[in-house]
Parts: structure tokens; sequence; C-alpha cells
């Protein structure tokens, strides 16, 4: 049998930049705070290792979305790590997006409601189903499709009123 | 926007995203350190969590003059110190309070802790108590605060969407050196002035307040003193001299048992940026790897549950917040029981040696002290009715039992050597070995 403990390194060697872009975008484009969300949600995973059902990695995304619909009460206590002068600065215009300014959107992300940000991230970002997305956040596949339909029409509306600004 | 162009955008936003070299290796760490035992904070916001969630519950009395709206979350928070009166020999001294409150405001402007986007400080600002010290002038000032979110505990039932929130103001030019973010359960208790030797505190229940010092046997000690409150008045006390604060805590003693007491938040680790809110760790001083080393193939368990024996034997403080380990060296006694050497922090001063005498279930039977370690120690030692316990990470270790006799081979990295041994020879590879007196 293989060593759990030589697994979930593994794991977290192999998966964490997938992971933390994901993290990334459920803080709403706050690299520090996505670095200290992953870290936390895998410090805690790492004393379930043995009992987690289901692979790692749904566990770990689920755990991550679920953390950060959480992190009200505990963002507002970090200080930001990100230096002064990365502060402002402007965003990057990849050419894979096209139409979306990349720091644009991720903002646009940050300032919906957490549960509705994990569900467009989830759905969107890590290419879940609607029943998986349902099943990682505890909720219907239901509250995934209204949730989903709200949310994208709140991002348009906060991404048009950013370009108009 | 559709949702291809979601997802696009959603890559494009994250392709040049990776964690910093040492994530894997600080992932790991963590997580031994929390399986080892994580003993949470209960103080600040995060009580209130935990005292929803079911954990140690830090409740404050009802309050019978709530703010407007606060009805039904009077008995998680207490509203009424931002209402009362306030207190301190400077409660008249108009100019001074006006002071303060603009220090309030224009420090909680540029403080990290700002409440932004769906949380935000309702209401006016309120000097709860104003006064002179030892170190000078000081005040605290709290404020109610909002979420427009909604969140629900674990039991379905929704959480407050209203908090206090409390700030320390200091100096004859006053300027906010400290302060609670919103939504914290327990009122202040805050350290500042000079090494923070002046202890403010809020905390109707806080009556006893200790340090923890740990001596040259190994041996710790928190002595508990009073604070002599005063009803309605903050605690203000003045610390002995070379009081670390970042092990100070306070307590009703009452019902005191391991972790229960409240945390204080010094004032020089705020500013120096730190994370006030957080629980100040202490740190290794030692760089060995934290997976353990089993001698010979050892299959003694791995200690994880040594942090009680160790409060019983007065080698670890039952109030820490977090217990820092490093690493372990395992080695089988021919009777089935283990000894395992390890690396403990005791407090802020280091990394310490400890050797466990383990049954086969991997329960500790007896702990005994070997001293500090430092990032120049050549090997960890302690002296054991069984013989010498010695470690030290990728060497080969030799011993002998005079200063002419000649050198028996004791493997690497760890070994159990007779009482008889006199000095050990530590050689790393491509290195000139050392010699350590025994």
């Amino acid at each position: 049998m293989s060593d759990p403990d030589d697994e979930f390194t593994d794991f977290v060697a192999h998966r964490s930049t997938a992971l933390l872009r994901t993290a990334y975008l459920l803080c709403g484009g706050d690299r520090a705070a996505a670095e200290d969300l992953l870290q936390d949600v895998l410090e805690r995973a790492y004393g379930k290792r043995r009992r987690v059902k289901g692979g790692l990695e749904p566990y770990v995304r689920a755990a991550l979305a679920n953390a950060s619909a959480n992190r009200w009460r505990t963002k507002s206590r970090r200080v930001r790590e990100a230096p002064l002068d990365q502060a402002g600065e402007p965003g990057v215009r990849g050419p894979e997006s096209g139409v979306l300014d990349r720091d644009q959107v991720a903002r646009a992300l940050g300032e919906l409601p957490a549960r509705m940000r994990a569900v467009l991230v989830l759905r969107y970002f890590d290419d879940l189903s609607e029943a998986d997305t349902a099943a990682a956040l505890g909720c219907s596949t239901g509250t995934v499709k209204s949730q989903t339909s709200r949310g994208l029409e709140r991002l348009r509306t906060l991404i048009r009123e950013k370009e108009r600004t | 926007m559709d949702p291809e162009d979601l997802t696009r955008a959603l890559r494009g936003a994250t392709d040049t995203l990776e964690p910093r070299p040492s994530f894997t290796t600080d992932v790991i760490r963590g997580g031994k350190r929390r399986q080892v035992r994580h003993r949470v904070a209960i103080a600040g916001g995060l009580a209130a969590l935990v005292g929803i969630t079911g954990g140690t519950a830090v409740l404050l009395s009802p309050s019978p003059n709530s703010l407007p709206g606060q009805e039904n979350q009077k008995d998680l928070y207490d509203f009424s110190i931002l209402n009362g009166p306030t207190r301190g020999d400077l409660a008249g001294d108009q100019a001074y309070l006006a002071q303060v409150i603009q220090a309030w405001q224009k420090g909680i402007e540029v403080s990290p802790s700002k409440p932004t986007g769906t949380n935000q400080l309702t209401g006016s600002p309120k000097v709860i108590w104003a006064g002179t010290t030892p170190v000078g002038k000081a005040a605290i000032v709290g404020q109610a605060g909002e979420t427009k979110d909604r969140y629900f505990s674990g039991d379905g039932s929704p959480l407050p969407t209203m908090g206090p929130a409390f700030g320390l103001v200091t100096g004859d030019q006053p300027t906010l050196v400290n302060e609670v973010p919103l939504f914290s359960a327990t009122p202040p208790t805050f350290l500042f002035g000079p090494q923070d030797v002046m202890l403010v505190s809020l905390n109707p229940k806080a009556e006893f307040v200790s340090s923890w010092t740990v001596g040259h046997d190994g041996k710790g000690n928190r002595e508990w003193n009073n604070l002599n409150p005063t009803d309605g008045d903050p605690r203000l006390i003045q610390l002995p001299n070379g009081t670390d604060p970042r092990t100070v805590r306070v307590t009703d003693l009452k019902g005191l048992q391991a972790g229960t007491s409240w945390m204080v938040r010094p004032s020089s680790t705020y500013g120096e940026g730190a994370d006030r809110q957080s629980k100040p760790i202490p740190s290794r001083t030692l760089d060995w790897p934290q997976q353990p080393l089993r001698v010979n193939g050892a299959v003694g368990a791995e200690l994880t549950e040594s942090h009680d024996a160790m409060v019983a034997k007065g080698m670890a403080d039952a109030q820490e917040m977090a217990q820092v380990t490093g690493f372990q060296a395992i080695i089988d006694l021919p009777d089935g029981r283990s000894l395992v050497g390890f690396e403990y922090v005791p407090d802020f001063t280091g990394s310490r040696f400890y050797a466990a005498i383990t049954d086969r279930s991997g329960k500790v039977e007896s702990i005994t002290y070997g001293g500090r370690l430092n990032k120049d120690t050549v090997s960890a030692k302690v002296r054991l009715d069984e013989g010498w316990l010695v470690a030290a990470y990728g060497a080969t270790l030799r011993y002998r039992t005079a200063p002419n006799a000649p050198w028996t081979a004791a493997g690497r990295d760890a070994a159990l050597l007779p009482t008889t041994a006199t000095q050990l020879e530590v050689t790393v590879d491509g290195q000139t070995p050392k010699v350590v007196t025994l």
C-alpha cells in the first residue's frame, strides 16, 4: 500500500499550481489571500488525507470554495501582503482574452457574493458539471443554475460599468 | 460575454500564477503541526464562530441596552460599552477625546483591516475609555459595523450581521496603534508602550494575567496575577520588565483549562505589520527535516500526542496558541517500547530537545528534557537511564568511552549510545568531523 504521506506530498507538488489559480479567482484576484487560503485548506486536508473519499482534488476544490465563502470572517484580519508597488498595477491584456481584461474579470468576480463567485469559478474555470458544483457547495442543482444565470448577468453588468469608468 | 468568453478570461487571468517554491514544504510542515495539535485562539472574532459551531464558547452577557436592530444578536456581541459613558481620568478632556476620534478615523482609513465591500462601519465611533498611564495617554475607541453578506452556522441559524470593532489610540499626538477588526465577540485586551509593558483590558471577565517563561531545566512557569478589576473600569496594569508580550494571557481563572485563556494583542507586533488577529507562533531554530528519522528501520509510532504529557511535566504551556514541533528520531527498544527524540518550541526563544519513551501503542510514558537547539547545533543529546540519545541529521556517528579509546560506529542520523559514552563524533558527508562532549 502506498504511503498517504508520499501521496499527499505528491498531490500538493503537482496540483498546487492549478489549485492556486482556482483560489485566486475565489479570492477575487487577491494573490496573497489565495495563497493563504490554499495553504490553510491543504494543511487541514493533510490531517484528513487517509479518510478522504472520492479523491483529494475534488475534496480540496470543494473545501476551497466553501472556505472562500466564509472568508469574510478572516479577510479583514489579514495584512495585505502584496507589495505596495504592485498596487493599482494596470491590467495586462492577454492575447487569449480577446475582449476581457484579465485583471478586470478577476476584480469583477471579487465583487460578486462569495457563493455566486464560487459557482462561476467551479463551473467555468474548473469545468465542473452543475451536479458536481452542487455537491461541492452543498446546494441543489437548481441553486447552481440560478446562481450561474444571475452571476453571469451581474458579471456582465460589473464589467460594463468598469469599462465605462 | 458568453460562458466561453468567461472561461477564456478566467484562464487568462490566472495563467501566470505559480505557488512560491517552498509552498509544498510549507503545507506539509503546517499540516503536521496541525495534526499534532492545533489549538484555536478563542479571542476576538474567531471566538464568535467557534462559539456558534460548538467549540469553546465565549459568550458575553446580554446587554440591556443593545442598539436598535441588534436584539437577536445580543447574546453574541455586547454593544453596551459603545453606549455607556466614557471612562477614565481623561473622560472630561473633550479636546483629547476629539483627537482620539480623529486618530481612529484616520488610522482605520489606512488600516489593512479597514472594512470594505460588504463590510462597513456604521454609526459613530465612541471613546470607551481614555486615561493617563505610566507610559502616557491612551484611549480605546469602539464602533459598530455590519456586513451585507448573509452567513449561516452549521445548524442553519443565521450568523449576526452586526458586530463591534475596537482600536487603541496612544500618545500625546494621538495615533491608532492597534485594533480589533469587526465581529470581535470579546472586548479587547491590548498591550502597549515600551516593550508592550502596559496592559489594558475591556474584557469584563479578565481577572488574572500571566506570561510564560521557561527555565534552564526546561520547566516553564505561568504565574497568574490579579488584575484587581473594578466594576465598569478597564483593567490597567504594568507588566514586569522582561515579560514576553507574545505569551501574555488573561483569564477569569474560574474555568481555566488548557487553551481557555484570552489572548492579548501586543501593539509592537502591530507596528511591525503583523497580522494582529493571528496567533503569534514561535519559530524553530533548527532546520532539520520534520520527516521522522527511523533508526535501523524503527517501527515505533511517530509522536503526535505528547502535549498533555509535556504540560503535566511543566515543559509546555497549557495556554499556548500553537504547538510548534520539529524533527523526530525514533529508536525501537528491545522491550517493544520506543524512544523518540524530538524538537519542540515551548516559547519564543527557540527550539529545544526532548526524549519520550512510548509504549507499543504510542502512548507517552515519560519525557526528559535535553537542552536548547539552534542552527549551529552539531548534535542533539539527552542523557537517559537507557543511555545517551543523540541525533544529528544527515551525519555519520561514532562514539567512544574515554579520550584515547577507539571510536565505535553508531550509524547515521540518531543513536542510543551506552551511558559510558563520553564523546560523540559527528561527520556530515564531505565535511570535517566534529567531536561533541557528552
